[in-house]
């Protein structure tokens, strides 16, 4: 097992998709930041009545969805990108699916703790002492729950794009699937009749982070709740590609 | 040794492999043989355990494939020149297989240039020719030095260069006594190759002989040989 984790990890690294996949994110992150940028500009042009009524700054919100997507994605080329070879040189597929779910969750913890981080440092500098709605974080403290919990959505992000991709056996599939979920279902949420849209909302990945954090959102679920739905995906999506994996005639 | 026994591969009604049984002995390299959709590949791919029998079994030294937790060390195989990412370079290529079976970078080199690919060991897949892909796939075969080799029409498209290096490779490999298994349905070359032929169609055992006894049994040649015997059995499915 210790030899295929170490492979897995080298092969991820030897990918340029890879790398093309967490540019993706550190450039969704920095047009986060313009768009904080504009937005803190506005606020600051903004009358005192106007101010109290911002929406609030949360850089998470606006740009940590893009990067579930693009981390995600390599979390899903770790098996679509596999070929024969590696299926001979590790014939137990239950280790092989561990050790690149052991790989996509590292992927989702390193990469979660540093585009969360970078929100976070976006936010501190460009808020500075502005007070409430529209800074999220009036004292740097209150953002640790929000850091650990979208880096723990991402590890899941990671794990499901995973399971997404064992299942579906394609590059596109899957990556088409990942953004369906993280990008266009909370898009989809909107049209839906008010009772529906916070319920069906509340369930979404990207919507899971505020709701496992405990922070001020307007969504139905408990921190256990959140933390169960999460969970709930986890078991789903990469229980149905170790079942299709196992059983299925491969290459 | 490789034993396939009352191996059975069914899609639906339809029947791939059927009730094939045959053993594949150490020193002497062995054609699989027979016309397209014969049933070669997907016997191929049981005995690695990429496809899973319908019934009967695929054993190397006694063993499922499977169930060999290193297999590097005991069965080098190629079942397709297009099985290295094209966009890593050949070492790493080779690298991230041998890390799988805790194999060192030394004997990546070695393997390297082994097939003749030291001064491309840099370079990206991607850009390789199909005999340099084929050359790969034959490094990464001898990766963990196997006492099994398992190949999969290995010199289709390829040059007369590459058909004569892949020959005497195989030759030498089987020279060392080890089990060389080596499916193809180009006959001149298999004439070449092998000592002994298993020959196949519809997805049955229709002979297992070595070259000399076919031909003198058959016909002047071993393609005479091979035509006679499956003048019936040719059926695209």
């Amino acid at each position: 097992m210790t030899h295929a984790i170490a492979a897995e990890w080298m092969k991820v690294r030897t990918l340029r998709s890879t790398w093309a996949l967490l540019a993706g994110g550190v450039i969704a992150t920095g047009v986060g930041a313009l768009i904080l940028f504009l937005l803190v500009g506005s606020y600051d042009a903004a009358s005192a009545a106007d101010r109290a009524n911002f929406e609030t700054a949360d850089p998470t919100v606006v740009t940590m969805p893009f990067v579930m997507f693009f981390v995600g994605a390599i979390g899903a080329m770790l098996i679509t990108s596999e070929r024969t070879p590696a299926l001979l040189a590790v014939p137990q597929r239950r280790v092989l699916l561990s050790a690149k779910a052991v790989v996509a969750g590292l992927i989702g913890l390193g990469c979660g703790a540093l585009f969360a981080l970078l929100a976070f440092a976006d936010a501190r500098l460009m808020l500075g002492d502005r007070p409430a709605p529209i800074n999220p974080w009036p004292q740097w403290t209150d953002a640790v729950p929000t850091v650990l919990c979208a880096t723990l959505i991402m590890v899941v992000t990671c794990l499901v794009a995973l399971g997404l991709g064992t299942v579906l056996r394609s590059t596109a599939a899957a990556i088409t699937t990942l953004g369906a979920l993280v990008l266009v279902c909370p898009i989809f949420a909107h049209f839906l009749p008010a009772v529906w849209q916070l319920r069906f909302a509340s369930v979404l990945l990207p919507n899971l982070t505020p709701q496992l954090a405990g922070s001020d959102h307007p969504y139905l679920l408990s921190q256990g709740g959140a933390a169960a739905v999460a969970a709930v995906y986890v078991i789903v999506t990469l229980g149905l590609g170790a079942l299709s994996f196992r059983h299925r005639d491969l290459a | 040794m490789i034993e396939l026994r009352e191996l059975t591969k069914r899609y639906g009604t339809r029947t791939a492999v059927d009730r094939l049984s045959f053993e594949v002995r150490p020193g002497v390299v062995t054609g699989f043989l027979g016309p397209n959709g014969a049933g070669k590949s997907t016997a191929l791919r049981m005995l690695l355990g990429l496809h899973r029998p319908t019934s009967g079994e695929a054993l190397i030294g006694g063993r499922r494939y499977i169930e060999i937790r290193h297999p590097l060390h005991e069965v080098g195989a190629v079942l397709d020149a297009d099985a290295a990412h094209p966009g890593r370079t050949a070492f790493t290529h080779l690298n991230c297989l041998a890390r799988t079976n805790g194999i060192g970078e030394q004997r990546v080199r070695a393997v390297l240039d082994q097939a003749g690919l030291a001064s491309v060991a840099g370079k990206r897949v991607g850009g390789f020719s199909l005999g340099m892909r084929q050359r790969l796939g034959i490094a990464g075969a001898l990766l963990g030095d196997p006492a099994v080799i398992v190949l999969d029409e290995p010199v289709n498209g390829l040059d007369a260069s590459g058909v004569r290096w892949i020959r005497k490779t195989l030759r030498a490999l089987a020279a060392e006594g080890r089990t060389v298994l080596l499916s193809s349905h180009l006959m001149t070359e298999m004439a070449l190759t092998a000592d002994r032929v298993l020959i196949v169609g519809r997805g049955r055992l229709i002979e297992d002989a070595s070259v000399a006894e076919l031909t003198a049994r058959h016909g002047s040649t071993l393609e005479d040989a091979y035509l006679e015997l499956t003048d019936e059995e040719v059926e695209y499915r």
